[in-house]
């Protein structure tokens, strides 16, 4: 049986599935629209006679109704107030909407008294559109309706107030505005910024503050209400990076053609490796382990046999038990034939080499009751398998965070008391060393390791940074944050873990130490991902508004340090840092970037020779060299200082997927959709491991470089030996 | 911003009644098939993103000119689409249904002109596999996902969108490729 999410879509009521027709939208929509806001022709209704607008006031269609209202307001018959002013009653929202349009249109001679009851509609269109003719009516309305608009529940409603509170200029009410910078929706905060920089432009710019470092004690409670401005442009100037052409024309092949090339997006990354992804539910037949050759097997004590055959059968035993013993003191040392392991399961995500390369991890079969994590021991080649017991029985609300060393994980889930639970466990002993709890309304919280694994890092809704020992189990610090609602949106780790990188949102971005709790509020940064030095001393981020820009930071000052605007998008998650920390590498589905921070130039620009699928790109793990894919049976190697193609390999034949540069960066694996696995070596012929036939999704290199670890399609992992 | 879009926003910033009609015709289907993967019914879809359009036009009418052009069209009438979508998931009356998944669909038929055959039928079954699964994920999963990938929204813009931390969302798009990840290997495997 399959588990589901709680919220599963029922199927239609035929039961039969819907056509491409029913993806398209109608043609009657266009019209439809118009004909509801009265802009059709073929609804206006005739301008003369008041009878005639009358009765189309009563009219059962909407769109009917709609037009009278908009003929009344066009022709201004008489009696056409007392009209509008019933049509202030209809049960259609679009009706009532129109009639406040057309009220207000009367200016001076507009019924300010049913405006003002308009402001209280059921509906927020309405409330919305009675506020603006307000403001059409001028100083004879009370400012009243607008300051209660800001409260209003709808947030267009509040959005709408704004403006029009900006729109009075220097006596414009500053503290709502400013309040308005607050607002939870985003829409309410962009209006407040105009309506601020609009009537109180010295006030915008004075809260908008540089770099600068705030001291915090732990423990203390200092709120931070003050916001960066923006930069200019942020938030209003958003350039797509739209990989597939726009189907806005609505034609049936532009649309088709469209969400193919999506699904086609999806499916990769739904076939690309997931860091922290688990497999499906299965029982523990579908599972089989198979470690090198022979199969581990347990002699049979026999008994009441008769003499020969005890004595043949003793023999035997004796020979498959030396056998076992072999095995289990010295696997198989694999070829290109023979795997270490071979673990076939549902297994998600990339195998995890422990930091000794003697342990590899993976989550198999998860059920509703919990996960399975299996350890295999490299030197003894036995496999362990340990469960992960839900806590809500409800798998797709946990998740599991190997740490960087492959020998401690973090399950975080949601308990029966709607705390957050954070369980540590060491792997190898499979012994739970912590377990913290937090509360957390969302029912989610980030896990953040340290590289060295021996802390964690919890941003909690309370508004702390909490940072715990994984050795002693202990709290080392709870640092304030400003106190915003919710998690923060984005937290990323320096890897010495002595920094934390953290951001509500464009305005909000901080660098907290986790040592001193210092806080260093950055200027508006519209990151998008954050990239940390191997140092820990500066981070690069990418841009939500231009997907070209690059820039760097100075993590102890806020100082920016370098600004690329590049030809090509940059992809998300795609920046990588050479080893020294001077140089960063951006990948995009177009071309690959070396930017030196200092001399903020682009070094090196490389573009693959072919493009048939988005390429992949590897840099080796000094940052020396470029490996790219494109779909091809291709591999291109290239020196990333001199941007010297090095060497070329080629699989004739092969639909090359996975690209991974061994720890000391002279060997590369590459995975196919066929599921053959090859190490190249220099200019020597390749290693060849054949892993079934399904295509290969992951390969991880083992830390002392002698095993690869790869992942299928299917969900099996293989281990092999490198020669 | 593309520069289509500027100019329409222009235009709806001097004369809305006139240039309206533009907007619809640039938009409707783009919202219409959004509409259709939140709620599968396409007679909701149809009512859902007739009254986005409708909202938009009052919101547009109540703005200043410098707000409309300031406008990321696309995101805001998303933003609204997803408002009137949650006040009718309140109603029990309306209910989702998913999406056209089985073998004859047309939109799975389309050959890629980049790719070889057998390429070309591992992609074919495993967007196909990806429809069916799609369809059934639960509604953040599915909002998410949909707005990422078929969308094309970042992880910002959707957080922004839907009023969320974008750690969340990046949680429910991960969570939901995971979902789907499981399901596919279910199927595989033939587990269920």
């Amino acid at each position: 049986m399959e588990y589901k999410g709680d919220e599963q879509p029922s199927l239609n009521n035929a039961g039969q599935p819907h056509s491409l027709e029913q993806m398209t939208v109608p043609a009657s929509f266009l019209p439809s629209v118009l004909s509801r806001l009265g802009l059709e022709d073929a609804t206006s209704v005739s301008s003369t006679g008041i009878d005639t607008q009358l009765a189309a006031l009563k009219d059962e269609e909407i769109s009917v109704r709609v037009a009278a209202v908009r003929s009344l307001e066009e022709h201004r018959e008489a009696n056409a107030i007392e009209l509008l002013l019933a049509a202030l009653h209809d049960s259609a929202w679009e009706v009532r909407a129109a009639a406040v349009w057309a009220l207000g249109k009367l200016g001076e001679q507009a019924p300010l008294e049913a405006l003002m009851r308009a402001t209280d509609d059921e509906d927020g269109s309405v409330r919305a559109a009675a506020l603006r003719t307000l403001d059409w009516i001028g100083d004879r309305a009370p400012r009243e309706p607008l300051i209660r608009g800001l409260d209003d529940p709808n947030w267009q409603v509040r959005e709408v107030a704004v403006l029009i509170l900006g729109e009075l200029g220097e006596h414009a009410p500053l503290e709502p505005l400013l309040a308005g910078l607050n607002d939870e929706h985003a829409g309410v905060r962009k209006a407040a910024r105009l309506a601020l920089e609009q009537s109180h432009p010295e006030t915008l710019s004075r809260i908008s503050i540089d770099p600068m470092t705030i001291t915090q004690e732990p423990g203390s409670d200092t709120a931070l209400s003050v916001r960066e401005q923006e930069q200019p442009g942020t938030g209003m100037e958003v350039k797509p990076s739209l990989k597939t052409p726009s189907h806005g024309d609505s034609t049936l092949n532009q649309f088709t053609i469209h969400v193919r090339t999506l699904l086609s997006r999806v499916v990769c990354d739904v076939v690309t490796p997931l860091s922290d992804a688990r497999s499906t539910l299965a029982d523990d037949g579908m599972s089989d382990v198979i470690v090198g050759e022979p199969v581990q097997t347990k002699p049979r004590r026999l008994r009441h046999i008769a003499e020969g055959v005890l004595a043949a059968l003793i023999i035997a035993g004796l020979i498959a038990s030396w056998l076992v013993i072999q095995q289990r003191l010295h696997p198989s040392q694999g070829s290109a034939s023979t795997p270490l392991l071979l673990y076939h399961g549902h297994i998600a995500g990339p195998a995890v080499w422990s930091s000794d390369s003697k342990y590899v991890s993976f989550i198999a079969d998860s059920t509703p009751s919990g996960e399975t994590v299996l350890v295999w021991n490299r030197d003894t080649g036995q496999v362990t398998k340990h469960i992960l017991h839900s806590l809500q029985a409800n798998p797709q609300q946990n998740q599991t965070l190997f740490a960087p060393d492959g020998k401690h994980l973090a399950f975080v889930d949601l308990n029966a008391s709607n705390k957050v639970e954070v369980q540590v466990w060491d792997i190898v002993a499979w012994r739970n060393i912590l377990t913290t709890y937090h509360s957390s309304p969302s029912g989610y919280l980030d896990v953040l390791w340290s590289s060295d694994s021996k802390r964690f890092v919890i941003p909690v809704e309370d508004g702390t940074m909490q940072v715990w020992n994984v050795v002693t189990g202990s709290e080392l610090a709870a640092c304030h944050i400003p106190p915003v609602d919710g998690l923060p949106s984005v937290s990323y780790l320096s890897p010495d873990g002595q920094r934390v990188f953290f951001g509500y949102g464009p305005q909000s971005k901080y660098v907290l130490d986790l040592t001193t709790c210092k806080l260093l509020i950055l200027p508006s940064t519209d990151a998008n991902w954050v990239f940390w030095s191997p140092q820990g001393d500066r981070f690069a981020t990418n841009s939500v508004t231009d997907a070209n820009m690059v820039q760097v930071w100075d993590a102890h000052t806020g100082r920016n340090l370098a600004s690329f605007h590049l030809s090509a998008p940059v992809s998300d998650a795609e920046v990588t840092w050479t080893h020294d920390g001077t140089r960063i590498v951006t990948w995009g589905d177009k071309e690959v970037n070396v930017l030196d921070v200092a001399t903020q130039r682009i070094v090196l620009k490389v573009i693959p020779a072919k493009i048939d699928l988005l390429p992949v790109w590897a840099l080796s793990p000094d940052g020396s060299r470029i490996a790219s894919l494109s779909g091809t049976d291709t591999v291109q190697l290239w020196d990333s200082v001199t941007g010297r193609k090095l060497n070329v390999y080629q699989s004739p034949g092969e639909s090359l997927k996975v690209v991974a540069w061994s720890p000391d960066n002279r060997t590369l694996a590459t995975g196919s959709t066929d599921g053959t696995v090859r190490v190249w070596h220099a200019n020597t012929a390749p290693q060849t491991y054949h892993s079934g036939s399904s295509a290969v999704l992951n390969i991880v290199w083992s830390p002392d470089g002698k095993s690869i670890a790869t992942g299928d399609v299917d969900g099996n992992i293989w281990v092999w030996k490198v020669n | 911003m593309d520069q289509d879009e500027e100019v329409l926003l222009s235009l709806l910033g001097t004369d809305l009644d006139r240039h309206f009609r533009q907007l619809v015709s640039r938009y409707q289907q783009r919202l219409y098939s959004f509409a259709i993967r939140l709620v599968g019914s396409p007679q909701d879809a149809e009512d859902i993103s007739q009254e986005t359009f409708l909202r938009a036009y009052h919101a547009l009418k109540s703005y200043p000119v410098p707000r409309v052009r300031a406008l990321r069209l696309r995101q805001w009438l998303y933003t609204i689409t997803l408002n009137i979508f949650r006040n009718r998931q309140r109603k029990p009356e309306h209910q989702s249904i998913p999406l056209n998944t089985s073998e004859g669909s047309p939109l799975l038929e389309i050959e890629d002109p980049s790719s070889g055959p057998e390429e070309e039928a591992y992609w074919h079954e495993m967007r196909r596999e990806l429809e069916t699964q799609l369809a059934s994920l639960g509604e953040p999963y599915r909002i998410a996902v949909t707005l990422f990938y078929f969308e094309d929204l970042s992880y910002s813009e959707i957080a922004e969108l839907l009023n969320q931390p974008i750690g969340t969302v990046k949680a429910h798009v991960h969570r939901a490729l995971r979902q789907l990840h499981k399901a596919l290997d279910t199927q595989k495997n033939g587990v269920r």
